[in-house]
């Protein structure tokens, strides 16, 4: 196992605990996912699956695979937090009707919400699949 | 540790911590609600609920009902069932929780229809009818008159009815005890004032028997 193997290895945990993370929030606490949580889940919960595809057997290609929907996860929590601390304008908020997502309903020691969970999350897989894509290229 | 089976191990571990969450988080849900039920007794029954079955029946189950809700339909024949099969045993008593889009206005109905005595009659066609006068997410009213058709009712003394202020105070009640209690979703049931130890109709039915054992 070298260490780029390592490397997807624990972006697969940190997805597959996010993955198990939203579905206890969503499904077992009850809180239903606003449109933003929706369109995370959608990056995140592949991740959960098709990693691990690539660790056994190894296939350094799973990188190239998994860092798009990273990336883009990323992008989406990170405009979700920013409509949160509204950072970004609330205009360009999508949610008109149902759950809004600009709404607070978790905040673990004063400051942690899902967004920041949420980016937290895709910023580690982003930087480890990043960092296994430079060991694999040397 | 081989890769496969490092993977494996993970997985199952993950899994495990979310099961053994999840059951904690249950457990400690089931605690809270009995413990709202004790501290709030008198939210639980209100002398104008509507009651199914005998009304001095040893074993009592009050449902939080949403008229608008599929899962109260899905309950609702077999839980009618349930109280049929115990007479002058078990009653079943009607709280109202509107939590659907214009759900109210069904509820405002369902009173105005009780005071000309058919209550029960006018919810059996309404359940039987739910996915017409509900086709999205939304009830709608004006696609449940068609409907009530056949129970000869005075429909425009029921229209009145509606907007009574003693029908919005009776709603506004049970939405109140409803809060008090904690009562998110619908169906919620409490059999002899203790909540459900978890959701399902098998689960209320065990602790119906459990109950109605307990009263020989």
């Amino acid at each position: 196992m070298t260490p780029a193997w390592w490397l997807v290895f624990a972006a697969w945990v940190v997805a597959a605990s996010a993955t198990l993370g939203a579905l206890f929030f969503g499904e077992v606490m009850g809180i239903p996912p606003c449109l933003l949580c929706w369109y995370q889940r959608i990056a995140m919960f592949p991740l959960a699956i098709i990693l691990p595809l690539g660790l056994v057997p190894w296939d350094r290609r799973i990188i190239r695979y998994a860092l798009p929907l990273a990336v883009i996860g990323l992008g989406i929590a990170l405009f979700h937090q920013g409509l949160v601390s509204g950072w970004a304008p609330k205009s360009l908020e999508p949610c008109a009707r149902g759950v809004p997502c600009s709404k607070t309903v978790i905040e673990w020691f004063g400051f942690l919400t899902i967004p920041w969970l949420s980016v937290a999350a895709f910023a580690i897989i982003v930087t480890l699949l990043i960092l296994a894509l430079l060991q694999t290229r040397r | 540790m081989k890769p496969g089976a490092l993977v494996l191990a993970t997985a199952a571990l993950l899994l495990g911590a979310f099961a053994t969450a999840s059951a904690l988080y249950q457990r400690a849900q089931t605690e809270t609600a009995a413990l709202h039920a004790s501290a709030h007794h008198d939210s639980l029954i209100r002398p104008h609920a509507p009651i199914y079955g005998h009304p001095d029946a040893p074993v009592t189950i009050v449902e939080f009902f949403d008229p608008a809700c599929a899962t109260c339909q899905a309950f609702y024949a077999p839980l009618k069932d349930l109280v049929d099969a115990h007479p002058g045993q078990l009653r079943l008593v009607l709280r109202y929780a509107p939590f659907q889009i214009g759900a109210e206005h069904i509820v405002a109905l369902l009173e105005a229809a009780r005071r000309q005595g058919k209550l029960w009659e006018t919810l059996d066609v309404l359940m039987e009818t739910q996915d017409d006068w509900k086709p999205l997410h939304e009830a709608e009213l004006a696609r449940v008159w068609k409907h009530l058709a056949g129970l000869d009712l005075d429909l425009e003394r029921l229209r009145r009815d509606m907007a009574d202020a003693e029908i919005a105070a009776r709603i506004k009640q049970d939405e109140e005890d409803a809060q008090r209690l904690k009562v998110e979703k619908t169906p919620t049931f409490y059999v002899n004032g203790q909540p459900l130890p978890g959701f399902g109709f098998n689960v209320l039915q065990k602790t119906v028997a459990t109950a109605l054992a307990a009263q020989e």
